[in-house]
């Protein structure tokens, strides 16, 4: 055998075992590991040329060698690389089973129960077309990568997000989840949070949200007494006279208040403090040694302080100083303040 | 591209040293598979196998997918199939591989690996969308063989197949 002879066999017999290139206006150039495995026919193309060149562009991955059409649904089936859905979905290899070789085509897009497709075919057009089908043609189903699909397109999600909010997600045509959207009908605050605001002019109340996610009730106003740098509590004056005065700053319902301090005892006579704070230091009634002060064509003022100038009650405190008045004429009784049990008199 | 290199390379092999890388149809080696439990030969150059396996296969799938690809395209796979039910070779393509069952595809009985099992060949023959395929199928106990020739007019292809139908042995 010379040369040229075997330069002959060896190219005959590798063309027969070489994939084809090119396909109509297709070329086998994308990278996926393998070669077309399929002939292009006379009229330049061929569905599953076409196919397995689509899904090694898409993919990077070089589908078996499944022969005619209508066997690539059941070849898909057997191998768990692969998933067949009955649903159309893009990104996959669209096939019909029926007939005697059967159709196979990639699937750009899909709209309703109409899917879009490039193929080829080994009749009629030269080269790659764009068809739009029903679904429903593609008896065998649509095949894709195991994985690829997570849902079914036009299903949708939804889940609960911030303070008892939801968002929703739907299903692609790709048949894979997009994003989740913003999140909505949320409440005013986070379940367990807690809203502390000032009240008053002392004190601070709270609020907690609830588990749906609204705010409850604040609670009372209440506060602290306040206190100096040295820790101790702030001195004021109650208003009350003699020793009573005394008092400190505290917060009563989110208000500051003057406490008193010091409660009335008996008057000391001769210390010079008003010690029952009738207003009268040393007064007549307690100390009998001191006459009750007259002022000049005026009135003078008697404090009896109930359990204090007087033994007994403070009810017949009241009664026996009314008498005294009576009994001198000299005063009359302008008012009796029975809380303090005190009478104030004018001297008449 | 293959092809230019072929001839570049005859026109340059005029000294008739041989291409020691060139596949021969002969040389073989053996390769054995934990994972799978089989062994098989497999050309010795220029050939490339893949092996993939599934543990969670369903029924009907392969669990273990051994795939023979030459210089350009894929030429043998090698399938292995779990039977629980042990069904009889015809019974299990009817449900398993249905569209094996083509009218145009022709079946005839053969005998596989090197136990002489007796296996099924089902002839696919060249179509406009295809180039003619040959699926040998036997059983191994409770596992179904399922060896596809993806190109019955290529000596390679065919070659890998009857060596790996012919070969194939099962590991302890």
């Amino acid at each position: 055998m010379n040369r040229a002879s075997v330069l002959a066999v060896v190219l005959l017999t590798a063309s027969r075992a070489l994939a084809v290139y090119q396909c109509g206006d297709t070329k086998d150039d994308c990278q996926c590991g393998a070669s077309n495995p399929y002939p292009c026919c006379s009229n330049g193309g061929n569905c599953t040329w076409y196919a397995w060149e689509a899904a090694c562009c898409s993919w990077a991955q070089g589908l078996p060698s499944w022969g005619n059409a209508n066997q690539w649904t059941g070849n898909a089936q057997a191998n768990a690389s692969y998933a067949v859905e009955s649903f159309p979905v893009s990104d996959a290899v669209s096939c019909r089973d029926l007939g005697q070789y059967g159709h196979v085509a990639f699937t750009q897009s899909v709209s309703g129960s109409t899917v879009t497709v490039h193929e080829q075919n080994c009749w009629g057009n030269y080269g790659m077309d764009t068809h739009t089908y029903a679904a429903a043609f593609f008896s065998g189903g649509f095949i894709v990568r195991a994985g690829q699909v997570e849902c079914h397109p036009g299903d949708s999600q939804s889940q609960s997000c911030g303070n008892c909010g939801t968002q929703a997600r739907g299903c692609g045509a790709d048949g894979r989840w997009g994003g989740w959207g913003s999140c909505s009908s949320q409440g005013e605050c986070a379940p367990g949070s807690v809203d502390e605001r000032a009240c008053g002019s002392c004190g601070a109340h709270a609020r907690s949200c609830t588990a749906s996610c609204s705010w409850g009730a604040f609670s009372a106003c209440e506060g602290a007494a306040p206190s100096s740098d040295a820790g101790t509590s702030v001195r004021c004056d109650t208003g009350v006279p003699g020793a009573c005065g005394e008092g400190a700053l505290t917060c009563v319902h989110g208000e500051l208040q003057c406490q008193q301090t010091v409660l009335p005892r008996r008057e000391v006579c001769g210390d010079g403090v008003d010690n029952d704070c009738d207003g009268v230091v040393d007064g007549p009634l307690s100390c009998p040694s001191n006459p009750a002060p007259i002022q000049e064509g005026g009135a003078s003022r008697i404090v009896v302080l109930g359990g204090c100038s007087v033994s007994g009650a403070p009810f017949f405190s009241v009664l026996s100083l009314v008498a005294l008045a009576l009994r001198r004429r000299r005063v009359s009784i302008t008012s009796v303040r029975t809380v303090e049990s005190s009478v104030s008199c004018r001297f008449g | 591209m293959p092809v230019a290199t072929l001839v570049a390379l005859i026109l340059a092999g005029g000294g008739g040293s041989a291409d020691l890388n060139r596949w021969d149809g002969v040389s073989l080696r053996r390769h054995e598979d934990a994972a799978a439990k089989v062994a098989f030969p497999v050309p010795l150059t220029q050939t490339v196998l893949t092996a993939r396996h599934f543990p969670g296969a369903r029924e009907g799938q392969m669990k273990h997918v051994f795939t023979l690809t030459g210089p350009t395209v894929e030429e043998v796979e090698l399938g292995l199939f779990s039977n629980p039910k042990s069904r009889s070779l015809e019974a299990w393509v009817t449900a398993t591989l249905p569209f094996l069952r083509a009218s145009a595809n022709a079946s005839m009985p053969w005998q596989a690996t090197v136990k002489r099992v007796p296996a099924l060949v089902i002839e696919q023959p060249r179509s406009p969308q295809q180039y003619g395929q040959r699926v040998a199928i036997f059983r191994l106990g409770e596992t179904v063989v399922v060896v596809s020739c993806r190109n019955v007019e290529s000596p390679r292809a065919v070659s890998e197949f009857e060596a790996i139908v012919a070969g194939l042995e099962v590991l302890p």
